[in-house]
């Protein structure tokens, strides 16, 4: 399976090189989690489905999957959104 | 929760939305910048939070996803605004507060001294006050530069003053001159006026330490008053030991000397005693009266009475005026009167008594002989209890500081005037040798 960052080694190594941040230059989520009740997700694209048991969040990367219980979206901003509630899983998918 | 309370002002609404791509709704909003805030999902449906201006903007977005909009609950300040627009004198309450916060806010409330060391703050406060600079005047009436100008004349020793306005106060700072001594002996040195040590009482001399100035007495020397102890004119000699001036010198010196004092006190045996009368029940006179009281400028309020017929009676009272903050006085006070009924009553004190009365007397006699550097070396004070008072009586040997300082007699050069002229060069030649 082929990543982004392997389809853009280009950009990669100018990240690499200038030692800036890779969720600038690339554009790639940042995901902070806290506990398991607490979830931080920054450059993503959008919601694409959202129930109390599961997020499906669209990023350049591709989609990050979470799963729990009682999901609750607590703010959501262009910038980015807060998560909280029971947190049992994080999943990368293409 | 800063954006909880911007939130509450700006006011917001909750909304319910349904529909088959709900989550392109949530992404459109997004992507507007229309904030959506505490988001849940219930069954098939999705409830968040928006906020007017943003509710205001999001039709567009409906249409085009499809989704239905429900508005579940309204909350925030422009609702509850809205909601009580018909109670009119609330609006005015609210109104009237701002508006007293704001004309009060133009007065000075409280004047704070800071940095006076050796001036009270009520002594300043005093001063500013006859200078029309008080509490409760109005901010702009504040004339900074002058009242540092008013405290700078007024006092010598502050040498620094800043006035300044912090809100509702007045700040004052001050810097006080602490080397005012050093300067004054400066200033002394160079026009000393000879002053000399005189005795002021008869005793035997039993120490002396001269620092400036020249003893005319030794130790063991019983001297008179008005003897002249140390004198402050100190003489200049020339080579062959004649006089031929005067220095001029203020006179310092320790000197103790040994002498008695004699000692009298007398108390009577019969003293009034007062006896408060007990309230004895009903029927019988309240032995007590009592006031409160309640002042507003000159207007005052009073509850009960103290007027009374009692042959003798001690009367208390008490005043307290209501202050704000540290200095801010309000002209309204409080307080209370008590008017104490009692009997006199003939007494005679007991022997025992008598004499700690008497013994008490006389220690703080000594304890205020001791403070002041007298030290006592003997006393022979006796009690004696006659029929109507007793007395104790004694002396009492003690060393004591003697003299007092006094300006000097100008003591004539014993030389002609020519003479002078003459021996004037050896004066200034010779007055390493004569110091």
């Amino acid at each position: 399976m082929k990543t982004r960052i392997q389809e853009h080694p280009f950009k990669n190594r100018i990240a690499e090189a200038s030692e800036l941040p890779k969720d600038v230059v690339m554009g790639q989520p940042v995901v902070t989690v806290l506990g398991r009740t607490e979830m931080n997700i920054e450059n993503y694209r959008g919601i694409i489905e959202y129930t109390d048991v599961m997020i499906r969040i669209q990023t350049k990367i591709g989609q990050i999957r979470i799963t729990g219980k009682n999901l609750r979206v607590d703010y959501y901003t262009n910038d980015d959104m807060k998560l909280t509630g029971q947190i049992e899983a994080i999943e990368y998918q293409k | 929760m800063i954006f909880k309370v911007l939130q509450y002002i700006r006011g917001y609404l909750r909304i319910r939305i349904t529909g088959y791509s709900a989550e392109r709704f949530l992404n459109a909003c997004r992507h507007r910048g229309i904030q959506l805030w505490d988001m849940c999902s219930v069954h098939d449906s999705y409830e968040m939070n928006i906020s007017i201006r943003g509710f205001r903007k999001v039709k567009p977005i409906v249409k085009k996803t499809g989704v239905k909009i429900i508005i579940i609950e309204r909350k925030g300040l422009p609702f509850f605004l809205y909601q009580y627009r018909k109670r009119k004198l609330f609006f005015v309450g609210a109104g009237v507060f701002f508006l007293l916060i704001y004309s009060l806010s133009t007065f000075v409330w409280s004047i704070d001294i800071r940095g006076n060391l050796t001036r009270t703050d009520e002594t300043l406060l005093e001063f500013l006050n006859t200078k029309k600079v008080r509490n409760g005047m109005r901010l702009s009436a504040v004339d900074c530069s002058r009242i540092v100008k008013d405290i700078r004349k007024e006092y010598d020793d502050i040498i620094w003053v800043s006035a300044s306005i912090e809100g509702t106060r007045l700040i004052i700072q001050i810097k006080e001159n602490q080397d005012v001594i050093q300067a004054d002996a400066k200033e002394e040195e160079e026009n000393v006026k000879p002053t000399d040590i005189v005795a002021d009482m008869d005793c035997v001399v039993t120490s002396i330490v001269t620092r400036k100035g020249i003893a005319q007495i030794e130790e063991g020397a019983s001297i008179k008053s008005g003897d002249i102890l140390v004198s402050g004119q100190v003489p200049v000699n020339n080579d062959a030991g004649e006089t031929v001036g005067y220095r001029y010198q203020e006179s310092d010196a320790d000197i103790y000397g040994q002498t008695t004092i004699s000692y009298e006190d007398k108390q009577s045996l019969i003293f009034e005693e007062k006896i408060p009368v007990a309230y004895g029940g009903k029927g019988t006179e309240k032995a007590e009266k009592y006031e409160c009281f309640f002042r507003i400028g000159d207007f005052r309020i009073g509850f009960g009475d103290v007027k009374n017929e009692y042959e003798h009676f001690e009367q208390y009272s008490s005043e307290k005026r209501i202050k704000l903050f540290d200095n801010f006085y309000l002209p309204i006070s409080y307080g209370e009167k008590r008017a104490v009924s009692y009997n006199l009553k003939e007494k005679k004190y007991k022997k025992k008594e008598l004499q700690s009365i008497l013994s008490e007397r006389f220690n703080q006699y000594c304890e205020d002989l001791e403070k002041k550097g007298v030290e006592i070396i003997g006393n022979d004070v006796k009690i004696y209890t006659g029929s109507k008072e007793a007395a104790a009586k004694g002396t009492l040997t003690v060393i004591r500081p003697v003299g007092t300082k006094k300006a000097s007699q100008p003591i004539e050069i014993p030389k002609s005037a020519e003479e002078n002229e003459q021996s004037g060069e050896e004066m200034n030649g010779n007055s390493g040798n004569s110091d």
